[in-house]
């Protein structure tokens, strides 16, 4: 990510050490300045090569506390793109909560006031479950159960409260059960085709 | 340590070679204008003075995008000062040798003779600035034990002169000059206390950058010149009769300005420099 520095105490501590040097010595670190109201500013790329210059001529120690005096500004450029979020989970939830849903009396007692509100066969290509939520016109304020059935007959059953996983299992079928962060990442590795069910769950006040 | 390069320690004997030759080898007494002879020892100020000039004009090249306003521009400015009236005196004393006028060659011997103690203000001045900005030039603070290490060995250099000159004054009185030993023993005191400024610096643990570098290298030749000053007084006081000394102060005064000059090259084009 590229700065902007603003480097005024740098040149007037330059100025006061070197003189009118400093103009050489900017020249020859290639440093492009900008002056605007009488402050100098510079990118990070720049000042590094300023660094190199003035570690030449003032040695390492001095040269770095001179570019102490460099103040960063803002970020101006973002180089790399932040990843899409293809989850939103709750790591302390899905670690403690997923459990219950392995449980008969739990899952039954969730179950009762729950509505269907879904229930889709769609191929996947790369699992997001935000994009999934909105395909199928589901609202990311409420809460829901999600049943994914993969093809190869893995069974992922999940609780999405406001767009954000809270607990889940992978059901192996060879009968194995795979709780919390363990099956999140096989859930994001999903491929193929899947049935999808998406029960809406209510809770007493 | 000082890095020589081939061609600096090659000048530095050819001026020497050619200097200590024309005290040796019968050099045809030219006369010039006004009956003056041209001798080998006028030859060999001559260049004493030139390099003393051009130690002078390149510093001055040197110092001027620094500025006075800035720390290390008044450092130089002292240097340039302290050139300036150096060259200045001993070009003064080389003219007075073409003049057949005695009261000229005496006028011309007092100013020379001001401005070779007036230089060391100046050079004063930049020693203790550079003593205030020590932390910019070594890695650690000047050692204690350096300071008292210093003041001890170059003090002693200013006690056997002074030793020396009450013993030849108590013995010797009919063959000194009075007014002319008081002269020569001002201007050991002025370089004893230049020695006692430099030694502690230039014997600490410097920093690895160009200008650090250069530093060291100027103070290292002020310390050959006030070297090459205490031996010239020394020499004098005998009033010439030993001559080789008096040629050997010309060369180590020679060497001193070319020491002098060397680090102004590296000061005017130090951000083209770099350390290996």
């Amino acid at each position: 990510m590229s700065e902007i520095y603003d480097i005024t105490e740098v040149i007037r501590k330059l100025d006061r050490m070197l003189g009118k040097k400093w103009v050489a010595i900017v020249k020859k670190a290639n440093l492009k300045l900008k002056v605007r109201e009488g402050a100098y500013f510079s990118n990070g790329n720049g000042l590094a090569r300023l660094r190199l210059t003035l570690r030449s001529i003032l040695g390492k120690e001095v040269a770095d506390d001179i570019l102490s005096l460099a103040k960063p500004l803002a970020a101006v450029k973002r180089e790399i793109a932040p990843a899409e979020i293809v989850v939103k989970y709750d790591r302390a939830s899905i670690e403690h909560e997923s459990k219950a849903l392995i449980d008969p009396i739990y899952f039954s007692s969730l179950l009762i006031r729950a509505s269907v509100v879904a229930v889709e066969k769609m191929r996947i290509e790369e699992f997001n479950l935000q994009n999934m939520l909105k395909e199928l016109g589901l609202k990311s304020t409420e809460t829901y159960f999600v049943k994914i059935t993969h093809e190869s007959g893995d069974v992922y059953k999940l609780i999405v409260d406001k767009g954000v996983v809270k607990a889940i299992v992978l059901e192996r079928r060879e009968g194995i059960n795979v709780l919390g962060s363990t099956a999140l990442e096989y859930l994001l590795k999903i491929k193929g085709v899947v049935e999808i069910m998406v029960l809406k769950l209510v809770f007493q006040e | 340590m000082l890095n020589l390069p081939g061609r600096f320690i090659a000048l530095i004997l050819l001026i020497s070679l050619v200097q200590l030759l024309l005290k040796f080898l019968p050099l045809p007494n030219m006369v010039l204008f006004n009956n003056v002879v041209l001798n080998s020892e006028v030859v060999a100020e001559t260049i004493l003075v030139s390099s003393a000039l051009i130690a002078f004009a390149l510093w001055i090249y040197a110092t001027v995008p620094y500025g006075f306003r800035s720390v290390f521009g008044r450092i130089f400015m002292g240097v340039v000062l302290f050139l300036g009236f150096e060259s200045v005196g001993e070009l003064l004393f080389l003219i007075s040798h073409f003049t057949s006028s005695i009261e000229v060659e005496a006028l011309l011997h007092v100013i020379g003779g001001f401005l070779f103690v007036a230089g060391y203000l100046p050079l004063y001045a930049s020693l203790l600035m550079l003593l205030c900005e020590q932390r910019v030039l070594t890695r650690k603070p000047i050692e204690s034990a350096n300071v008292f290490a210093s003041v001890i060995f170059v003090g002693t250099l200013g006690l056997v002169w002074a030793y020396f000159v009450l013993f030849a004054s108590r013995f010797l009185s009919g063959a000194f000059n009075f007014y002319a030993v008081l002269a020569y023993t001002l201007y050991v005191v002025f370089d004893v206390v230049a020695l006692m400024l430099i030694i502690p610096l230039v014997t600490a643990d410097f920093r690895h950058g160009v200008l650090q570098v250069c530093i060291r290298e100027l103070m290292v030749a002020v310390a050959v010149y006030a070297a090459a000053d205490i031996f010239l007084n020394f020499s004098l006081l005998f009033g010439g009769k030993v001559w080789f000394m008096k040629t050997l102060a010309t060369v180590m005064y020679t060497i001193a300005y070319i020491f002098l000059a060397k680090p102004s090259i590296a000061v005017a084009r130090i951000e083209r420099m770099t350390i290996v």
